[in-house]
């Protein structure tokens, strides 16, 4: 018998977002693949939520449960660079254990690349998977990402300096076909 | 013809004053093709981020015959990248090849692995700028990897090499 299921959407981000979000940002096992730090105060996130530097895109992932409660789990910041680099963009995310490198994280990446590719018309977007992480190069190579650079003692994580791979994906605008 | 004689190279730390000097260098068509800088940028731009550096920088100038020809910008990481900063650099076009650079360099790395504890430097140069990559590689900075399609420049989009000058021994 089917089953009313669990659904993911990607949205905007809202000012209500702010509790949900801050609570996605002081999840350990999130940050792990970040260079964010745990213990971060309210009042930090709060003005980080609310100035964003120029040029930033959020995506909100969200779980709706079939009892119509909603929870953020996951978080995708495009960040598009200035002057002569602008056509390139830093895509950073947060993920929950639940949906990071599954349908979840794909769908919030999809969705990042959908709005740097026909909507912005981005040629590069980069992204950073720390070194040890033997799943991470084929999840992303999936959407096209690329072994570019790897920064040796990129960032702390667990305790040592871990290195990072510095990935990349190259899309060129195509041109209107005459009729 | 007479061979420009070889004059000394002051380092020192950047200053508010400086900034119709640093505003010149950033005039110069190699400058501009060899960095991420826009042409007719305006002085007010300039002198503003000279007299308003970001918290976690630390600029460097270069003096020759009482003028500054050089400067160096080190961006330290936070946090989780505390160990790590990030390198910038520029020489007035008629002072480069002349030891501006090197200088810069040398006072560079004495404050970020001498008194900053950085174990990891790093800088962003274009592929084909061979006479920075060579001072880079003398100082021992190596090339990570290549960044395609990393920047514009003078009409087309242009790779770069990201490099880093990495300690793996701890400070004791």
């Amino acid at each position: 018998m089917a089953q009313a299921q669990e659904t993911l959407t990607i949205r905007a981000q809202r000012t209500d977002d702010q509790d949900e979000l801050f609570l996605l940002l002081t999840n350990e096992a999130a940050l792990l693949d970040s260079v964010e730090i745990p213990y971060m105060t309210e009042e930090a996130f709060r003005d980080r939520f609310s100035n964003p530097p120029a040029g930033t895109h959020v995506l909100i992932a969200e779980s709706v449960l079939p009892s119509a409660r909603r929870r953020i789990v996951g978080a995708a910041w495009l960040q598009v660079r200035r002057k002569r680099t602008r056509h390139v963009a830093r895509l950073s995310r947060l993920c929950l254990p639940q949906v990071l490198r599954g349908d979840g994280e794909a769908r919030l990446i999809e969705a990042a690349l959908a709005l740097a590719d026909d909507w912005l018309g981005l040629r590069r977007v980069e992204l950073v998977v720390f070194a040890d992480d033997p799943d991470a190069e084929a999840f992303y190579g999936r959407f096209g990402f690329e072994r570019e650079a790897l920064m040796r003692r990129y960032a702390v994580r667990r305790g040592i300096y871990a290195d990072a791979w510095l990935l990349a994906r190259l899309h060129r605008p195509g041109q209107a076909v005459q009729p | 013809m007479t061979r420009r004689v070889r004059r000394p190279v002051i380092v020192r730390g950047q200053e508010a004053e400086d900034w119709e000097d640093i505003a010149a260098i950033f005039e110069g068509e190699r400058v501009i093709f060899g960095t991420l800088q826009l042409p007719y940028q305006s002085r007010d731009a300039i002198r503003d981020r000279v007299e308003n550096p970001r918290p976690n920088m630390h600029a460097l100038v270069a003096v020759v015959d009482g003028r500054v020809v050089g400067s160096l910008g080190l961006e330290l990481g936070q946090g989780r990248q505390a160990h790590t900063a990030h390198l910038g650099m520029m020489v007035h076009d008629s002072y480069q090849g002349q030891g501006v650079g090197t200088a810069l360099m040398e006072a560079a790395i004495r404050l970020a692995e001498g008194w900053l504890a950085i174990t990891r430097l790093e800088l962003i140069v274009y592929t084909d700028n061979e006479p920075a990559l060579a001072l880079y590689r003398k100082f021992g900075f190596e090339i990570e990897g290549t960044l395609r399609d990393f920047a514009f420049r003078d009409g087309r989009y242009v790779d770069a090499y990201l490099m880093a000058r990495v300690r793996t021994e701890e400070p004791s």
